[in-house]
């Protein structure tokens, strides 16, 4: 018995000092590198009957405000995009978020669907650390991880993170066993400005088709979308780049059209939604920032009501309190880094 | 499967489970299976070349030894006899040329393409063809020709149980880099099952700990000013050619015993006691003990099975001169054999001749420096001493280095810059911190030193394995404990890093 209890209680010091020391050493993505919580933060929503549920990658975190479309339209929704989010991961957070819920729309960015490939190892991990494990966790990592990686990294982030001992910043510590709450409904906010100033020329491809795997998580989107009765609505945002090619988008046309579902190319109507990529972007074009989010936010809420029936919830009682509290840390947020881009916007000038 | 490998990990601990779970007469089979299973993950193919060695020998040494021969009633009676077939030396040295040859394809059709190249001057350099290299053929091939051959001086019986004899030539843990075992002091624990206890369990896991600390702690972190040095030799010379013979020496020495010790600590779990590869090599006096105490078993190799067998020093040699003649034509068939086992090329044949000029050196020149030694009152100084150890190591170290080049002239420039004056400003003006390490790195290298250097003086008076266990559990867990954090923090790993390979693999 004294035995026993010698190695119960050794082993339980290993496994919680290795624990504690996990969890100093993995990033914390709160001030920094925020896109890496966005995935995580959705576990924490207070409620789980969103009617819309954007997934894909930073052309979904960044150009709709879901603040937005609750103040206009009372559309419950919520983002669920990462960086350089792949089809298959967007196939896996889907399987994720069917879990929990079954919204009455999902929308899904195309513009991954250029990627056949797994393309890089930080932005797997963004996409992957964060959801919770399960058996789509794991297909997602296997179906995502880049050659050099290994499976049991991500189920030991530390064995990845291991290095981070001597890059340990404040952030690391102030966030040790805690995090902050950085999006809003998976939408990250950008206030700062960076226009448009040019359109880099697309070089012309030899083979605009996307590829196999790209196709074959498209369709496996689809079918768990038809097996659940959720409507899948294909988007393409308003960014300029990188470059969305004509014949790319009569592929996504012709899917859409053999398989009934709507796809909107939103970049053809940005004069119709009022983008003026002067003002409207942070990163001259690539995404848009919180005016240009809202511009496409109302235009696209007014299409998922009226085309798609998504109700306006404005009436619920818990549901609007639940968004009032949203809405004033959205507010919050907006003031705090207005006046941070304004100080910035000093700083440049002197 | 690497050692190192998370693969690796999870293997071992699935057949540790299965091995402690299994009653005692079945385990050998279960190393079986897992043996296979290790070998296998790395080629297939690499398989069917080990079964077919171990038929081969397995079937010549029944017919060497008397297939009839029974091991319980009749053991006694030919271990030690020599007893043996009439007509087995011609069988003996054929299977032994079937298992060496193997070996010889395998692993150096390329060289030997590369000599003939050299003699077609002019013509079109013939391609050799691309033949797999078995994983650890080297260290195989040498445990079934030490078998075969102690079989046929009778000194051991001969396994009539092929899968029990396949287990011996496979058993995982030593498969790739050794030690070259001798089956008669594996067979027992090996078969038997009974030898594994909480005690030996222990010992195994902390001797593993203690190997993937020196691995990937210090190995795989000298091994990064070492690829940086080797990458670029004409920025890298005089100076930093000290610089990198040292970090070479520490690299190749952290590594090949972090294998041995992960090694003999797996053997340890599964309470097969294993011979020692090291045995506190940086403490040897003179090259020749240097070479008793670095990779022991294949010194051992070819002095059981060459050295002794062809006349030793020959000191049974009637004249003066014959013995002087036996004893340097032995010495050259043996570091001339040790320097192509660890690789087919030209800059291991240099290396093997190296050592044996230090060693022929050493040989001549004993009575003259033992008597200068005794004459002026040093021989028991241990100031002497320590300056015949540090001399050992150094003029080691560069010979070790020769192994990382593939060519000796390439080895011979380096060693001719650190004469030139060059680059030695530039290695303490920051040129350290350009070889790819931090001056953390450096830190984590001169405590893995000090830790070394503790554990070999602790190692002087038995094992610290024993010697732990006499300090407080508490303590003991504080320092593995600290040992495992220290590996997950500070080993190198991970995407970015190499740290895959032994270096001993490769011989």
């Amino acid at each position: 018995m004294k035995k026993f209890l010698k190695y119960f209680l050794s082993t339980i010091v290993v496994l919680m000092t290795l624990f504690f020391l996990q969890e100093l050493l993995v990033p914390k993505y709160v001030t920094d590198l925020p896109e890496g919580s966005m995935i995580s933060e959705y576990y924490d929503e207070e409620r789980m009957d969103h009617d819309v549920i954007f997934i894909g990658d930073c052309e979904i975190y960044e150009n709709y405000s879901p603040i937005t479309m609750w103040e206009e339209y009372g559309i419950n929704s919520y983002l669920r995009g990462t960086s350089q989010q792949c089809m298959w991961q967007t196939y896996g957070v889907l399987e994720d978020t069917l879990k929990y819920e079954t919204p009455k729309a999902v929308v899904v960015n195309v513009m991954s669907m250029r990627f056949n490939e797994p393309q890089s190892e930080a932005y797997n991990r963004m996409t992957l650390e964060g959801m919770r494990w399960s058996k789509t966790k794991v297909d997602t990592i296997k179906a995502s991880m880049m050659k050099n990686e290994t499976f049991i990294s991500y189920v030991f982030p530390m064995l990845r993170y291991h290095e981070r001992i001597w890059e340990l910043t404040e952030e690391d510590f102030e966030y040790y066993l805690k995090s902050d709450k950085v999006v809003h409904n998976g939408y990250l906010m950008r206030v700062d400005i960076r226009p448009v100033d040019y359109i880099p020329t697309a070089k012309p491809l030899g083979d605009y088709s996307f590829g196999e795997n790209a196709w074959l998580y498209l369709d496996k989107i689809r079918e768990t979308c038809e097996a659940k009765g959720v409507e899948l609505i294909l988007v393409k945002a308003p960014s300029v780049y990188p470059h969305w090619y004509d014949e790319w988008d009569e592929n996504i046309v012709q899917y859409a059209a053999e398989h009934g579902l709507s796809y909107y190319n939103l970049y053809y109507v940005a004069d119709e939604i009022g983008i003026d990529y002067q003002v409207d972007t942070f990163d001259e074009g690539l995404h848009m920032n919180l005016t240009g989010a809202e511009k496409v936010a109302r235009y696209f809420g007014r299409i998922l009501q009226e085309e798609h029936g998504i109700p306006d919830r404005r009436g619920e009682e818990e549901l609007s309190r639940i968004w009032e509290e949203k809405i004033a840390f959205y507010e919050a947020d907006r003031i705090a880094k207005e006046a941070a881009w304004e100080e910035e916007q000093k700083r440049e000038e002197e | 499967m690497v050692f190192t490998s998370s693969n690796f990990v999870l293997f071992l601990i699935a057949a540790v489970v299965l091995f402690y779970i299994l009653p005692k007469k079945v385990r050998w089979i279960e190393l079986l299976l897992a043996s296979c299973l290790f070998y296998i993950a790395s080629d297939w193919r690499a398989l069917l070349f080990m079964v077919g060695t171990t038929v081969v020998t397995y079937a010549g040494s029944l017919y060497i030894t008397g297939n009839g021969i029974d091991h319980n009633s009749q053991e006694k009676d030919v271990v030690g006899t020599g007893q043996r077939k009439k007509g087995s030396k011609v069988f003996f040295v054929l299977i032994l040329l079937a298992d060496l040859g193997v070996l010889l394809v395998t692993k150096y059709t390329g060289f030997a393409v590369e000599i003939v190249n050299l003699f077609r001057k002019g013509a079109e350099p013939l391609t050799p063809p691309a033949i797999l290299v078995p994983l650890g053929v080297s260290f195989y091939t040498f445990r079934t020709v030490a078998y075969l051959a102690d079989c046929y001086q009778g000194k051991i019986v001969a396994e009539k149980n092929p899968l029990k004899f396949f287990l011996y030539i496979s058993f995982f843990p030593t498969v790739i880099q050794g030690p070259i075992t001798r089956y008669k002091d594996l067979s027992e624990p090996l078969f038997s099952g009974k030898g594994a206890s909480e005690k030996t369990f222990w010992f195994g896991v902390q001797r593993i700990l203690w190997g993937f600390f020196k691995k990937l702690v210090i190995a795989d972190r000298a091994g990064i000013a070492v690829k940086a040095i080797v990458s670029d030799l004409e920025t890298y010379r005089g100076g930093y050619a000290l610089v990198y013979i040292f970090l070479f020496m520490f690299e190749l020495y952290a590594d090949f015993s972090g294998g041995m010790d992960i090694a003999l600590g797996v053997s340890d779990i599964f309470g097969i006691p294993v011979v020692e590869n090291f045995k506190r090599p940086f403490f040897s006096k003179s090259a020749s003990e240097f070479w008793k105490r670095w990779h022991a078993t294949m010194g051992a190799f070819f002095r059981d099975y060459i050295y002794i067998p062809l006349g030793g020093d020959g000191r049974s040699a009637a004249t003066k001169a014959k013995k002087n003649f036996v004893f340097y034509r032995n010495m050259i068939i043996v570091w001339l054999a040790t320097g192509l086992w660890h690789g087919a090329g030209f800059n291991f044949i240099v290396w093997g001749l190296l050592n044996l000029a230090v060693l022929l050196l050493g040989a001549i020149t004993r009575p003259m420096t033992k008597k200068f030694q005794e004459n002026c009152g040093l021989a028991k100084t241990k100031g002497f001493q320590f300056f015949r150890m540090l001399r050992t190591s150094f003029v080691i170290s560069f010979i070790m280095s020769l192994l990382s080049f593939s060519d000796a002239k390439t080895a011979f420039t380096l060693w001719g810059s650190i004469f030139t004056g060059a680059g030695y400003k530039e290695v303490f003006n920051g040129g350290l911190l350009e070889l790819g390490l931090q001056f953390h790195d450096y830190i984590i290298l001169l405590v893995g030193f000090i830790m070394l250097f503790v554990v070999s003086l602790l190692q002087r008076t038995g094992s610290v394995r024993e010697k732990m266990l006499k300090i407080p559990y508490i303590l003991r867990f504080i320092i593995f404990l600290s040992l495992l954090v220290s590996i997950i923090l500070f080993g190198i790993y991970g995407i970015g890093y190499d740290a895959s390979q032994f270096i001993y693999n490769r011989f």
